[in-house]
Protein backbone atom coordinates (compact mmCIF):
# COMPACT_ATOMS: atom_id res chain seq x y z
CA UNK A 1 0.00 0.00 0.00
CA UNK A 2 1.26 3.59 -0.33
CA UNK A 3 1.58 6.11 1.51
CA UNK A 4 -0.60 8.73 0.56
CA UNK A 5 -1.28 12.34 1.77
CA UNK A 6 -4.06 13.55 3.56
CA UNK A 7 -5.31 16.76 3.29
CA UNK A 8 -7.38 17.74 6.00
CA UNK A 9 -7.70 21.42 4.70
CA UNK A 10 -11.71 22.05 3.63
CA UNK A 11 -12.00 24.77 1.87
CA UNK A 12 -13.91 27.67 3.46
CA UNK A 13 -15.10 31.00 3.01
CA UNK A 14 -13.25 33.20 5.27
CA UNK A 15 -15.66 35.84 7.15
CA UNK A 16 -15.64 38.63 8.37
CA UNK A 17 -16.77 39.32 11.88
CA UNK A 18 -19.95 41.05 12.28
CA UNK A 19 -19.14 44.59 12.39
CA UNK A 20 -21.28 46.47 15.16
CA UNK A 21 -20.34 50.00 13.48
CA UNK A 22 -22.60 48.71 10.55
CA UNK A 23 -25.39 48.85 12.71
CA UNK A 24 -25.90 51.75 14.11
CA UNK A 25 -27.93 54.53 13.16
CA UNK A 26 -26.18 56.77 10.96
CA UNK A 27 -26.03 53.48 8.68
CA UNK A 28 -29.75 52.97 9.08
CA UNK A 29 -30.38 56.78 8.12
CA UNK A 30 -28.62 56.48 5.15
CA UNK A 31 -29.83 53.29 3.83
CA UNK A 32 -33.64 54.47 4.54
CA UNK A 33 -32.37 57.52 2.68
CA UNK A 34 -30.80 55.68 -0.70
CA UNK A 35 -32.78 52.86 -0.63
CA UNK A 36 -35.42 55.34 -3.02
CA UNK A 37 -32.79 55.55 -5.22
CA UNK A 38 -32.53 51.71 -6.53
CA UNK A 39 -35.83 51.13 -7.13
CA UNK A 40 -37.27 50.03 -9.87
CA UNK A 41 -40.05 51.93 -12.17
CA UNK A 42 -43.55 50.52 -10.61
CA UNK A 43 -45.12 50.14 -14.55
CA UNK A 44 -42.72 49.11 -16.81
CA UNK A 45 -44.96 45.84 -17.76
CA UNK A 46 -47.52 48.45 -19.09
CA UNK A 47 -44.78 50.99 -19.97
CA UNK A 48 -41.78 50.05 -21.20
CA UNK A 49 -42.14 46.45 -22.26
CA UNK A 50 -44.59 44.24 -24.93
CA UNK A 51 -43.59 41.22 -24.93
CA UNK A 52 -42.94 40.43 -21.29
CA UNK A 53 -45.91 39.81 -18.59
CA UNK A 54 -45.99 39.45 -15.10
CA UNK A 55 -46.55 35.92 -15.02
CA UNK A 56 -43.09 35.72 -17.11
CA UNK A 57 -41.56 37.13 -14.63
CA UNK A 58 -42.48 35.21 -12.18
CA UNK A 59 -40.97 32.34 -13.93
CA UNK A 60 -38.25 33.70 -14.50
CA UNK A 61 -37.91 34.70 -11.02
CA UNK A 62 -38.91 31.16 -9.41
CA UNK A 63 -36.31 29.58 -11.83
CA UNK A 64 -33.52 31.98 -10.41
CA UNK A 65 -34.48 31.19 -6.94
CA UNK A 66 -34.16 27.45 -7.69
CA UNK A 67 -30.53 28.22 -8.99
CA UNK A 68 -29.57 30.11 -6.14
CA UNK A 69 -30.41 27.82 -3.93
CA UNK A 70 -29.01 24.87 -5.65
CA UNK A 71 -25.74 26.64 -5.72
CA UNK A 72 -26.49 27.98 -2.22
CA UNK A 73 -26.00 31.76 -2.96
CA UNK A 74 -25.50 33.88 0.06
CA UNK A 75 -28.95 34.63 0.64
CA UNK A 76 -28.66 38.29 -0.69
CA UNK A 77 -27.73 37.24 -4.19
CA UNK A 78 -31.54 36.53 -5.41
CA UNK A 79 -33.23 39.99 -4.19
CA UNK A 80 -30.32 41.46 -5.43
CA UNK A 81 -30.51 40.05 -8.76
CA UNK A 82 -33.93 40.67 -9.11
CA UNK A 83 -33.67 44.32 -8.60
CA UNK A 84 -31.39 44.63 -11.60
CA UNK A 85 -33.32 42.34 -13.57
CA UNK A 86 -36.67 45.11 -12.56
CA UNK A 87 -34.54 48.12 -12.78
CA UNK A 88 -33.14 46.65 -16.43
CA UNK A 89 -36.45 46.02 -17.40
CA UNK A 90 -37.93 49.43 -16.66
CA UNK A 91 -35.74 51.00 -18.69
CA UNK A 92 -35.22 48.76 -21.82
CA UNK A 93 -37.44 47.15 -23.96
CA UNK A 94 -36.49 42.91 -23.87
CA UNK A 95 -37.48 40.48 -25.48
CA UNK A 96 -39.29 37.65 -24.51
CA UNK A 97 -36.91 35.31 -25.41
CA UNK A 98 -33.71 37.04 -24.16
CA UNK A 99 -35.37 37.05 -20.36
CA UNK A 100 -33.76 34.14 -19.29
CA UNK A 101 -30.48 35.69 -20.65
CA UNK A 102 -31.35 39.12 -18.36
CA UNK A 103 -31.93 36.70 -15.37
CA UNK A 104 -28.90 34.49 -15.49
CA UNK A 105 -26.71 37.98 -15.90
CA UNK A 106 -28.48 39.44 -13.46
CA UNK A 107 -27.50 36.48 -10.94
CA UNK A 108 -24.01 36.48 -12.50
CA UNK A 109 -23.85 40.25 -11.66
CA UNK A 110 -25.22 39.67 -7.76
CA UNK A 111 -23.15 37.03 -6.83
CA UNK A 112 -20.01 38.94 -7.50
CA UNK A 113 -21.26 41.30 -6.03
CA UNK A 114 -21.99 39.14 -2.72
CA UNK A 115 -20.24 36.35 -3.26
CA UNK A 116 -16.32 35.45 -2.21
CA UNK A 117 -16.85 32.55 -5.28
CA UNK A 118 -19.32 34.17 -7.19
CA UNK A 119 -21.40 31.54 -10.09
CA UNK A 120 -19.41 30.88 -13.13
CA UNK A 121 -21.07 32.03 -16.49
CA UNK A 122 -20.38 28.78 -17.63
CA UNK A 123 -22.46 27.17 -14.26
CA UNK A 124 -25.14 29.62 -15.33
CA UNK A 125 -25.52 28.68 -18.57
CA UNK A 126 -26.14 25.17 -18.00
CA UNK A 127 -29.02 26.03 -15.81
CA UNK A 128 -30.59 27.36 -19.10
CA UNK A 129 -30.05 24.16 -20.32
CA UNK A 130 -27.53 25.28 -22.48
CA UNK A 131 -29.74 28.05 -24.44
CA UNK A 132 -27.65 31.18 -24.07
CA UNK A 133 -23.65 31.06 -24.55
CA UNK A 134 -21.46 32.17 -22.15
CA UNK A 135 -20.21 35.20 -24.59
CA UNK A 136 -23.82 35.85 -24.85
CA UNK A 137 -23.82 36.33 -20.90
CA UNK A 138 -20.45 38.20 -20.47
CA UNK A 139 -21.81 40.50 -23.44
CA UNK A 140 -25.20 40.99 -21.92
CA UNK A 141 -23.27 42.07 -18.63
CA UNK A 142 -22.02 44.93 -20.37
CA UNK A 143 -24.61 46.16 -21.19
CA UNK A 144 -26.81 45.57 -18.21
CA UNK A 145 -24.20 47.09 -16.23
CA UNK A 146 -24.02 50.11 -18.79
CA UNK A 147 -28.26 50.43 -18.26
CA UNK A 148 -27.53 50.01 -14.33
CA UNK A 149 -24.85 52.64 -14.72
CA UNK A 150 -22.84 50.70 -12.62
CA UNK A 151 -24.69 51.66 -9.58
CA UNK A 152 -24.96 47.91 -8.16
CA UNK A 153 -24.60 48.26 -4.67
CA UNK A 154 -28.41 48.50 -3.80
CA UNK A 155 -29.62 48.31 -0.37
CA UNK A 156 -31.15 44.96 -0.10
CA UNK A 157 -34.22 43.88 2.31
CA UNK A 158 -31.78 41.91 4.30
CA UNK A 159 -29.19 44.46 5.21
CA UNK A 160 -32.60 45.97 7.10
CA UNK A 161 -33.55 42.95 8.69
CA UNK A 162 -29.58 42.92 10.64
CA UNK A 163 -30.31 46.33 11.71
CA UNK A 164 -34.17 45.55 12.99
CA UNK A 165 -32.73 42.12 15.01
CA UNK A 166 -30.03 44.51 16.54
CA UNK A 167 -32.72 46.76 17.99
CA UNK A 168 -35.27 43.57 19.11
CA UNK A 169 -34.87 42.86 23.06
CA UNK A 170 -35.12 38.72 22.10
CA UNK A 171 -33.19 35.83 22.65
CA UNK A 172 -30.22 35.25 20.35
CA UNK A 173 -32.22 31.57 19.44
CA UNK A 174 -35.37 33.34 18.55
CA UNK A 175 -33.02 35.76 16.47
CA UNK A 176 -31.74 33.11 14.61
CA UNK A 177 -34.96 31.85 13.57
CA UNK A 178 -36.82 34.86 12.91
CA UNK A 179 -33.70 36.49 10.27
CA UNK A 180 -34.46 32.70 8.03
CA UNK A 181 -38.18 33.18 8.38
CA UNK A 182 -38.01 36.74 7.56
CA UNK A 183 -35.67 36.08 4.92
CA UNK A 184 -37.33 33.27 3.60
CA UNK A 185 -40.41 36.02 2.81
CA UNK A 186 -38.32 38.87 1.52
CA UNK A 187 -37.44 35.84 -1.35
CA UNK A 188 -40.80 35.26 -1.68
CA UNK A 189 -41.74 38.52 -2.32
CA UNK A 190 -39.17 39.10 -4.93
CA UNK A 191 -40.54 36.52 -6.68
CA UNK A 192 -43.79 38.63 -6.95
CA UNK A 193 -44.62 41.44 -9.07
CA UNK A 194 -47.01 43.20 -6.54
CA UNK A 195 -44.10 44.14 -4.20
CA UNK A 196 -41.55 45.84 -6.91
CA UNK A 197 -42.68 48.96 -6.21
CA UNK A 198 -42.13 48.37 -2.38
CA UNK A 199 -39.15 49.70 -0.98
CA UNK A 200 -36.53 47.06 1.07
CA UNK A 201 -37.08 48.87 4.32
CA UNK A 202 -40.88 48.00 3.93
CA UNK A 203 -40.37 44.46 2.68
CA UNK A 204 -37.70 43.85 5.29
CA UNK A 205 -40.33 45.02 8.29
CA UNK A 206 -43.35 43.24 6.58
CA UNK A 207 -41.41 39.85 6.32
CA UNK A 208 -40.07 40.84 9.85
CA UNK A 209 -43.83 41.38 11.18
CA UNK A 210 -45.21 37.96 9.03
CA UNK A 211 -42.18 36.08 10.10
CA UNK A 212 -43.03 36.85 14.12
CA UNK A 213 -46.25 36.72 13.58
CA UNK A 214 -45.93 33.39 11.76
CA UNK A 215 -43.79 31.88 14.73
CA UNK A 216 -46.28 33.04 17.33
CA UNK A 217 -43.64 35.02 19.31
CA UNK A 218 -46.05 37.08 20.48
CA UNK A 219 -47.59 34.90 22.89
CA UNK A 220 -44.55 34.69 25.02
CA UNK A 221 -42.87 37.70 24.77
CA UNK A 222 -45.42 41.09 24.64
CA UNK A 223 -43.05 43.16 22.99
CA UNK A 224 -43.21 40.94 19.78
CA UNK A 225 -46.70 41.01 19.81
CA UNK A 226 -49.04 42.31 17.07
CA UNK A 227 -49.22 46.00 17.67
CA UNK A 228 -46.62 46.62 19.61
CA UNK A 229 -43.88 45.32 17.06
CA UNK A 230 -45.99 46.66 13.97
CA UNK A 231 -45.48 50.36 15.51
CA UNK A 232 -41.56 49.77 17.04
CA UNK A 233 -40.80 48.49 12.88
CA UNK A 234 -42.60 51.39 10.91
CA UNK A 235 -41.12 53.75 13.86
CA UNK A 236 -37.60 52.62 12.44
CA UNK A 237 -38.48 52.96 8.84
CA UNK A 238 -40.65 55.88 9.21
CA UNK A 239 -43.95 54.73 7.48
CA UNK A 240 -47.11 54.69 8.66
CA UNK A 241 -48.24 51.56 11.16
CA UNK A 242 -51.15 51.12 8.57
CA UNK A 243 -48.90 50.49 5.65
CA UNK A 244 -46.45 48.32 7.27
CA UNK A 245 -49.62 46.20 8.42
CA UNK A 246 -51.11 46.16 4.77
CA UNK A 247 -47.71 45.14 3.47
CA UNK A 248 -47.26 42.12 6.17
CA UNK A 249 -50.84 41.59 5.02
CA UNK A 250 -50.20 41.07 1.74
CA UNK A 251 -47.54 38.82 2.34
CA UNK A 252 -48.95 36.69 4.49
CA UNK A 253 -51.71 36.01 1.87
CA UNK A 254 -48.72 35.64 -0.98
CA UNK A 255 -47.49 33.09 1.51
CA UNK A 256 -51.24 31.52 1.50
CA UNK A 257 -51.65 31.88 -1.87
CA UNK A 258 -48.50 29.87 -2.71
CA UNK A 259 -49.31 27.27 -0.14
CA UNK A 260 -52.04 26.40 -1.98
CA UNK A 261 -50.54 26.21 -5.42
CA UNK A 262 -48.07 23.88 -3.39
CA UNK A 263 -50.80 22.14 -1.96
CA UNK A 264 -52.88 21.74 -5.25
CA UNK A 265 -50.21 20.22 -7.04
CA UNK A 266 -49.04 17.86 -4.64
CA UNK A 267 -51.48 16.37 -1.86
CA UNK A 268 -54.60 18.35 -1.72
CA UNK A 269 -56.07 15.62 1.14
CA UNK A 270 -54.18 17.93 3.30
CA UNK A 271 -55.50 21.08 5.00
CA UNK A 272 -53.31 22.71 7.11
CA UNK A 273 -53.17 26.20 7.95
CA UNK A 274 -50.69 29.17 7.26
CA UNK A 275 -48.95 29.22 10.63
CA UNK A 276 -48.67 25.53 11.46
CA UNK A 277 -47.10 25.52 7.46
CA UNK A 278 -44.92 28.16 8.19
CA UNK A 279 -43.59 26.48 11.13
CA UNK A 280 -42.52 23.94 8.79
CA UNK A 281 -41.18 25.86 6.17
CA UNK A 282 -38.29 27.73 7.91
CA UNK A 283 -35.44 27.18 5.42
CA UNK A 284 -35.45 28.93 1.95
CA UNK A 285 -35.27 25.92 0.12
CA UNK A 286 -39.16 25.87 1.57
CA UNK A 287 -39.98 28.61 -0.20
CA UNK A 288 -38.73 27.46 -3.73
CA UNK A 289 -40.73 23.95 -2.83
CA UNK A 290 -43.87 26.64 -1.83
CA UNK A 291 -43.08 28.57 -5.08
CA UNK A 292 -42.97 25.15 -7.47
CA UNK B 1 -26.05 36.69 7.43
CA UNK B 2 -24.48 34.76 9.87
CA UNK B 3 -25.84 31.49 9.13
CA UNK B 4 -25.40 31.55 5.33
CA UNK B 5 -23.59 28.80 3.95
CA UNK B 6 -20.85 29.06 1.93
CA UNK B 7 -20.86 28.83 -1.66
CA UNK B 8 -19.15 26.27 -2.88
CA UNK B 9 -20.64 23.52 -1.65
CA UNK B 10 -22.15 22.99 -5.31
CA UNK B 11 -22.12 20.47 -7.03
CA UNK B 12 -18.44 21.23 -9.52
CA UNK B 13 -18.84 22.39 -13.51
CA UNK B 14 -17.88 19.18 -14.17
CA UNK B 15 -20.17 17.13 -12.44
CA UNK B 16 -22.51 19.35 -13.69
CA UNK B 17 -21.06 19.33 -17.48
CA UNK B 18 -21.39 15.31 -17.03
CA UNK B 19 -24.86 15.13 -16.25
CA UNK B 20 -25.55 17.09 -19.39
CA UNK B 21 -25.80 14.14 -21.84
CA UNK B 22 -28.79 11.25 -20.82
CA UNK B 23 -28.17 11.61 -17.10
CA UNK B 24 -31.15 12.99 -15.21
CA UNK B 25 -30.51 16.84 -15.26
CA UNK B 26 -30.96 19.11 -11.89
CA UNK B 27 -34.42 20.15 -11.87
CA UNK B 28 -33.28 23.78 -12.51
CA UNK B 29 -31.45 23.05 -15.73
CA UNK B 30 -33.93 24.87 -18.22
CA UNK B 31 -34.87 26.60 -20.76
CA UNK B 32 -37.74 29.16 -19.63
CA UNK B 33 -38.92 30.75 -22.89
CA UNK B 34 -38.33 28.22 -25.85
CA UNK B 35 -35.32 28.32 -27.97
CA UNK B 36 -33.13 31.77 -28.52
CA UNK B 37 -31.97 32.55 -32.00
CA UNK B 38 -28.18 33.01 -31.27
CA UNK B 39 -28.20 35.22 -34.94
CA UNK B 40 -30.98 37.30 -33.53
CA UNK B 41 -29.37 37.87 -30.10
CA UNK B 42 -26.25 38.53 -31.42
CA UNK B 43 -27.50 41.63 -33.59
CA UNK B 44 -29.68 42.79 -30.85
CA UNK B 45 -26.47 42.78 -28.68
CA UNK B 46 -24.53 44.87 -31.39
CA UNK B 47 -27.02 47.14 -31.98
CA UNK B 48 -27.05 48.42 -28.07
CA UNK B 49 -23.83 48.07 -28.22
CA UNK B 50 -23.42 50.52 -30.94
CA UNK B 51 -26.55 52.78 -29.10
CA UNK B 52 -24.09 52.89 -25.87
CA UNK B 53 -21.11 53.46 -28.01
CA UNK B 54 -22.84 56.27 -29.80
CA UNK B 55 -24.13 57.54 -26.25
CA UNK B 56 -20.66 58.18 -24.73
CA UNK B 57 -19.23 59.09 -28.31
CA UNK B 58 -21.49 62.26 -27.97
CA UNK B 59 -21.24 62.64 -24.14
CA UNK B 60 -17.25 62.79 -24.45
CA UNK B 61 -17.33 64.29 -27.44
CA UNK B 62 -14.30 61.61 -28.44
CA UNK B 63 -14.64 58.84 -31.14
CA UNK B 64 -13.72 55.88 -28.78
CA UNK B 65 -13.45 53.11 -31.84
CA UNK B 66 -10.90 55.39 -33.91
CA UNK B 67 -9.41 57.10 -30.88
CA UNK B 68 -10.04 60.74 -32.01
CA UNK B 69 -11.25 63.72 -30.51
CA UNK B 70 -14.27 65.40 -31.68
CA UNK B 71 -15.68 68.55 -31.55
CA UNK B 72 -17.52 69.45 -28.70
CA UNK B 73 -17.57 70.92 -25.11
CA UNK B 74 -14.43 68.38 -24.34
CA UNK B 75 -11.08 69.96 -25.31
CA UNK B 76 -9.03 66.79 -25.65
CA UNK B 77 -5.12 67.27 -25.65
CA UNK B 78 -2.93 64.04 -25.98
CA UNK B 79 -0.18 63.92 -23.74
CA UNK B 80 3.24 61.50 -23.52
CA UNK B 81 2.30 58.40 -22.24
CA UNK B 82 5.59 58.26 -20.38
CA UNK B 83 4.07 61.31 -18.69
CA UNK B 84 1.25 59.99 -17.03
CA UNK B 85 1.77 57.35 -14.11
CA UNK B 86 2.09 53.55 -15.28
CA UNK B 87 -0.62 52.45 -13.76
CA UNK B 88 -2.53 53.81 -17.40
CA UNK B 89 -0.12 52.07 -19.63
CA UNK B 90 1.36 49.13 -18.35
CA UNK B 91 1.00 45.72 -18.67
CA UNK B 92 -1.94 44.82 -17.09
CA UNK B 93 -2.11 41.83 -14.55
CA UNK B 94 -5.37 40.51 -15.72
CA UNK B 95 -4.29 40.47 -19.37
CA UNK B 96 -5.78 37.51 -21.30
CA UNK B 97 -4.83 35.98 -24.34
CA UNK B 98 -7.69 35.21 -26.75
CA UNK B 99 -6.65 31.33 -26.47
CA UNK B 100 -7.53 31.52 -23.04
CA UNK B 101 -11.04 32.73 -23.94
CA UNK B 102 -12.85 29.77 -21.99
CA UNK B 103 -13.89 30.95 -19.04
CA UNK B 104 -12.03 29.62 -15.88
CA UNK B 105 -12.95 28.95 -12.58
CA UNK B 106 -14.51 31.70 -11.70
CA UNK B 107 -15.45 32.89 -14.52
CA UNK B 108 -13.99 36.60 -13.73
CA UNK B 109 -10.56 36.56 -16.19
CA UNK B 110 -13.95 35.67 -19.16
CA UNK B 111 -14.88 39.23 -18.55
CA UNK B 112 -11.63 40.83 -18.23
CA UNK B 113 -10.90 38.86 -21.85
CA UNK B 114 -14.67 39.67 -23.17
CA UNK B 115 -14.26 43.57 -21.76
CA UNK B 116 -11.25 44.28 -23.55
CA UNK B 117 -13.06 43.22 -27.25
CA UNK B 118 -16.32 44.27 -26.40
CA UNK B 119 -15.59 47.25 -24.39
CA UNK B 120 -13.13 48.69 -26.62
CA UNK B 121 -14.78 52.60 -27.03
CA UNK B 122 -17.66 51.21 -25.29
CA UNK B 123 -18.27 51.90 -21.42
CA UNK B 124 -15.86 55.76 -22.56
CA UNK B 125 -12.85 53.97 -22.02
CA UNK B 126 -13.82 52.39 -18.13
CA UNK B 127 -10.81 49.23 -19.74
CA UNK B 128 -7.65 50.69 -19.01
CA UNK B 129 -6.59 48.18 -21.36
CA UNK B 130 -7.49 49.64 -24.09
CA UNK B 131 -5.19 52.21 -22.98
CA UNK B 132 -2.07 49.52 -22.44
CA UNK B 133 -2.92 48.36 -25.62
CA UNK B 134 -3.21 51.77 -28.20
CA UNK B 135 -0.31 53.62 -26.63
CA UNK B 136 0.54 53.75 -30.06
CA UNK B 137 -2.71 54.84 -31.18
CA UNK B 138 -2.77 58.02 -28.32
CA UNK B 139 0.99 58.74 -29.20
CA UNK B 140 -0.60 59.75 -33.05
CA UNK B 141 -3.32 61.27 -31.71
CA UNK B 142 -0.87 63.29 -29.96
CA UNK B 143 0.99 64.37 -32.68
CA UNK B 144 -2.38 65.57 -34.27
CA UNK B 145 -4.33 67.09 -31.77
CA UNK B 146 -1.40 69.64 -29.97
CA UNK B 147 -2.85 71.94 -31.53
CA UNK B 148 -6.01 72.72 -29.03
CA UNK B 149 -4.99 75.66 -27.12
CA UNK B 150 -7.46 74.77 -24.26
CA UNK B 151 -5.88 72.34 -22.17
CA UNK B 152 -8.90 70.50 -19.56
CA UNK B 153 -9.07 67.36 -20.47
CA UNK B 154 -7.44 64.09 -18.89
CA UNK B 155 -4.30 62.81 -20.96
CA UNK B 156 -6.45 60.48 -22.96
CA UNK B 157 -9.41 59.15 -23.52
CA UNK B 158 -9.37 57.81 -20.22
CA UNK B 159 -10.99 61.44 -19.15
CA UNK B 160 -9.74 60.93 -15.82
CA UNK B 161 -7.44 63.56 -13.38
CA UNK B 162 -9.14 66.38 -14.38
CA UNK B 163 -12.05 67.49 -12.81
CA UNK B 164 -14.16 68.20 -16.37
CA UNK B 165 -17.23 65.89 -14.91
CA UNK B 166 -17.32 64.66 -11.43
CA UNK B 167 -17.93 61.65 -12.70
CA UNK B 168 -14.38 61.33 -14.34
CA UNK B 169 -13.02 62.86 -11.45
CA UNK B 170 -15.40 59.74 -9.27
CA UNK B 171 -13.28 57.38 -11.73
CA UNK B 172 -9.73 58.96 -11.33
CA UNK B 173 -10.43 58.61 -7.66
CA UNK B 174 -11.07 54.99 -7.69
CA UNK B 175 -8.17 53.85 -9.58
CA UNK B 176 -5.80 55.81 -7.60
CA UNK B 177 -6.65 54.55 -4.43
CA UNK B 178 -6.64 50.98 -5.81
CA UNK B 179 -3.21 51.90 -7.35
CA UNK B 180 -1.56 53.47 -4.10
CA UNK B 181 -3.24 50.31 -2.06
CA UNK B 182 -1.49 48.20 -4.17
CA UNK B 183 1.78 49.53 -4.19
CA UNK B 184 1.83 52.87 -1.03
CA UNK B 185 5.89 53.44 -2.05
CA UNK B 186 4.61 54.62 -5.46
CA UNK B 187 1.78 56.76 -4.42
CA UNK B 188 3.68 59.89 -5.00
CA UNK B 189 4.57 59.21 -8.32
CA UNK B 190 0.79 58.80 -8.94
CA UNK B 191 0.53 62.66 -7.96
CA UNK B 192 2.59 63.73 -10.79
CA UNK B 193 0.05 63.85 -13.80
CA UNK B 194 -2.09 66.21 -11.64
CA UNK B 195 0.28 68.54 -10.96
CA UNK B 196 2.42 68.51 -14.37
CA UNK B 197 -0.13 68.95 -16.60
CA UNK B 198 -1.35 72.06 -16.05
CA UNK B 199 1.16 74.03 -15.21
CA UNK B 200 3.18 72.33 -18.33
CA UNK B 201 0.26 72.71 -20.74
CA UNK B 202 -1.72 76.04 -19.59
CA UNK B 203 -1.01 78.97 -21.68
Amino acid sequence: MEHQLLCYEVETIRRAYKDPNLLNDRVLQTMLRTEENCLPSLSYFKCVQKEILPSMRKIVATWMLEVCEEQKCEEEVFPLAMNYLDRYLSIELTKKTHLQLLGATCMFLASKMKETIPLTAEKLCIYTDNSIKPEELLQMELLVLNKLKWDLASVTPHDFIEHFLSKLPVPKDSKQIIRKHAQTFVALCATDVKFISNPPSMIAAGSMAAAVHGLHLGNSNSFLSYQPLTDFLSQIIKCDPDCLRACQEQIESLLETSLRQVQHNSIPSETKTVEDELDLSCTPTDVRDVNL
Amino acid sequence: MSNVRISNGSPTLERMAAQQPGHPKPSACRSLFGPVDHDELSRDLQKKRNESHEQDRLRWNFDFERDKPLDGNYKWEAVDFKDVPDFYWRQTRERVSPADCGVDVNGNRAIVYIGTTVAQGNAAGDTYFANSERSDAVKETAERCTDSKEQCSAPRKRTASVDCSPEAKRVTTKAESEWSANSPSLSAFEQTPKKSIPSGHHT
